[in-house]
């Protein structure tokens, strides 16, 4: 009962967390609050006793968001500008829309009427996500051609600052971050997504990595090639654990090629969007 | 109780559903959108998670967004690259602009 209640709560915060996502003009402060949004409504999530989907909105939200964002605004703009009629407009239509969607829940039949289908065979379906994203992300954006990984000038000028508690730190971390994205993978039940989430918890580490040595140290660190053999041996084993579910370690398999291609997309994205970064900003 | 309870977290979810759906169609800025629909995302996973959906299936839901997150940041960059700017109304700009610009030269 108070877990329900301390629940609903936190829920209430993401719900005003998202307010501030929309009312926000800097583009900073709507990361900070989708931030706060996601970190309320994974705790949310783990109070009610749905620990692994806290743990995925956990790693989207506060891990994978702010980075891909913070880039993004390092490439673009980084405030809004003001459109007062429009805001008024979205808060006034997200507003009624709610109180009439509220209305409708309040009196809809619960969870006992309605059925869910568990998909567990089809978790090496979920690969397609992560793959579909990667390489669209070095469709749209190439391996940094036009960034800082094939010109030593522009690496030059986008070197981090190697300051000794970063580094220090991003040394001490990365190891334990991927032993913690191994232990997700291992001792999670198969069929249940861990491939997914070991992926996202590795990909962290390689985000890391990737701000505090750069974009050209990530790509040598997990090279081209490297990457390509990981999602083609993935996309292999999870064709292969789709074509054949009877199989006796089929569900393994599935998780081991679902955790390959995320690792694999993750780096992917990571370098085509950090790659950018340097000559965009020189450019300015 | 509880049933009232997670009753009132399914509202919250589908209420954060609307505001995002509604501020990504209202929002000028291009990554105001992509930060409306993340919001949307989360509260379609608070919902199905107060609806008792299993795991997997909210598992399924974060990968999604994440894939979307993605695409849409790469998206983001292509569209600076390429008009300079992220503001809708710039972009619909540029656009009827270069629609022009062949007629003039006709």
């Amino acid at each position: 009962m108070i877990a329900a209640v301390l629940a609903l709560a936190l829920a209430l915060t993401a719900l005003a967390a998202a307010i501030g996502v929309i009312v926000a003009r800097s583009l900073i402060s709507m990361i900070v609050w989708l931030v706060a949004l996601g970190a309320a409504a994974a705790a949310a999530l783990v109070t009610i006793g749905r620990g692994d989907s806290g743990m995925a909105l956990a790693l989207l939200m506060v891990g994978w968001t702010p980075p891909l964002l913070l880039a993004a605004t390092l490439l673009t703009t980084s405030v809004v500008r003001p459109q007062a009629a429009q805001r008024w407009f979205g808060i006034a239509g997200g507003a009624s829309a709610a109180l009439a969607l509220g209305f409708a829940v309040w009196r809809a039949p619960m969870t006992d009427q309605l059925q869910f289908v568990a998909p567990h065979a089809s978790v090496a379906w979920m690969a397609a996500l992560p793959l579909v994203a990667g390489l669209a992300c070095l469709a749209l954006l190439g391996y940094g051609e036009r960034g800082v990984i094939d010109d030593p000038g522009a690496q030059a000028m986008s070197r981090p600052p190697m300051q000794i508690v970063a580094v220090g730190a991003a040394q001490s971390f990365v190891p334990l971050i991927i032993g913690f994205a191994l232990m997700v993978l291992v001792t999670r039940a198969p069929g249940s997504g861990a491939g997914l989430l070991a992926g996202m918890g590795f990909g962290l580490a390689l985000v890391l990595y990737g701000l505090v040595f750069g974009a050209a140290a990530a790509l040598k660190a997990l090279p081209v090639w490297f990457s390509r053999c990981v999602l083609a041996a993935g996309l292999a084993g999870v064709v292969i654990a789709a074509a054949a579910p009877a199989m006796r370690w089929s569900a393994q398999l599935a998780e081991g090629a679902l955790f390959a291609v995320t690792v694999a997309a993750a780096q992917i994205i990571i370098v085509t969007l950090f790659g950018r970064a340097a000559t965009l900003r020189a450019e300015r | 109780m509880t049933e009232e309870i997670m009753r009132a977290l399914l509202t919250v979810g589908i209420a954060l559903i609307a505001l995002g759906a509604s501020a990504a169609l209202a929002s000028s800025n291009v990554m105001k959108r992509l930060g409306a629909a993340l919001v949307a995302h989360v509260g379609a996973i608070l919902a199905l998670a107060a609806l008792a959906a299993p795991t997997v299936l909210l598992v399924t839901a974060a990968a999604a967004a994440m894939a979307y997150l993605a695409i849409g940041v790469a998206l983001l960059v292509r569209a600076q690259e390429a008009y300079g700017a992220i503001e809708a109304v710039e972009l619909d700009g540029a656009d009827a602009l270069r629609a022009r610009e062949p007629a003039r030269d006709a």
